[in-house]
C-alpha cells in the first residue's frame, strides 16, 4: 500500500494503519526520512535551508513504488506493506517518506523495509529541489552512495544511460 | 506525442510538458526524437547536448535511446531521481 500527498503525515497513524494490516505478524520494521534542515556545500559549510519542494511524475512514480512493492513481496514473506510519500512543499525536520513492513520473522521485515528505501531513492521518479534561507535554490543531485546502495540489491528499473 | 520535461531540465527548457507532433512514418525511436529537439537550438540544444545526465521514460517505463516510439505516446526527460 503507497499513498503519495502533499499534507505533512502523523507517523504515529501511519504505523497504526500498518498494524492494522499486520495480524499474525511477528515483526514490524520501519523507516522515516525526515528533511535534513541545511543544505550541504563542498568543504563542509552546512547552509540552512528554509524549505524543500519536492517534485514527482505522477502516473509513473505509483507505477515505479508498485513494482518495487511487488519485488518485496516476491523476496520476502511480508504480511503487509505501508508507505507514504510527500511531494509539494516540505519544512525542515518534517518527515518526507514512511516505509514500513511486517512479517511473521524480523529477518523478512528488516531486509524488505532496506530494500523499499534503497530502490525508491534512486528509481521512483521525485525530484528534491532546496529552498535556502539565503534565497538560492539547488536542485538535489543523486548521490553515489545511494546508487551503490540500490545495485546491491539487484532490481534496476531505471535504465543507466539515455 | 507528449513531452513532460521534469526539475532542472523544465527550468532550461521553460516548460513542463508540450504537444509534438512527430512524424512516424518510418519507424522511429527515442534518438530521433532527440535529434528533432536538439535541432530547435536555444535550450534544448543545450539540454540535449550531453545526455548523459538525463533519463527517460516511455509511457511511464524507464527507456533508453533505442525504445521505438508510436503515435501517442508520453515521452518524459528528466534528472536521475532523488526521492526518498
Amino acid at each position: 500500500m503507497m499513498r503519495l500527498q502533499k499534507p505533512i503525515f502523523d507517523q504515529a497513524t501511519e504505523y497504526d494503519q500498518l498494524i492494522k494490516a499486520s495480524t499474525g505478524a511477528g515483526g514490524i520494521s520501519v523507516f522515516t526520512g525526515l528533511m535534513r534542515p541545511t543544505h550541504l556545500v563542498e568543504g563542509e559549510q552546512h547552509l540552512p535551508l528554509a524549505s524543500m519542494t519536492i517534485e514527482h511524475y505522477p502516473g509513473m512514480t505509483e507505477n515505479v513504488i508498485a513494482q518495487l512493492e511487488s519485488e518485496a513481496h516476491k523476496r520476502w514473506f511480508l504480511k503487509a506493506v505501508h508507505m507514504v510519500h510527500r511531494y509539494g512543499e516540505i519544512l525542515p525536520q518534517e518527515p518526507i517518506v514512511f516505509v514500513g513492513t511486517s512479517a511473521q520473522h524480523r529477518d523478512d521485515a528488516f531486509a524488505a523495509c532496506r530494500f523499499l528505501i534503497d530502490n525508491l531513492k534512486t528509481q521512483a521518479p521525485f525530484w528534491k529541489k532546496e529552498n535556502l534561507t539565503n534565497g538560492t535554490t539547488y536542485w538535489v543531485k543523486q548521490s553515489t552512495k545511494d546508487r551503490e546502495l540500490t545495485k546491491k540489491w539487484g532490481f534496476i528499473l531505471e535504465t543507466p544511460r539515455l | 506525442m507528449v513531452i513532460k520535461y521534469f526539475a532542472w531540465i523544465r527550468d532550461q527548457i521553460g516548460k513542463g510538458e508540450e504537444i509534438i507532433e512527430f512524424e512516424v512514418s518510418k519507424p522511429a525511436t527515442v534518438y530521433d526524437l532527440i535529434h528533432l529537439l536538439k535541432k530547435r537550438g536555444g535550450p534544448y540544444a543545450k539540454v540535449f547536448t550531453d545526455t548523459a545526465g538525463i533519463k527517460v521514460a516511455v509511457n511511464h517505463v524507464y527507456a533508453t535511446q533505442k525504445t521505438p516510439l508510436h503515435a501517442g505516446d508520453e515521452v518524459a526527460f528528466f534528472p536521475p531521481v532523488t526521492g526518498g
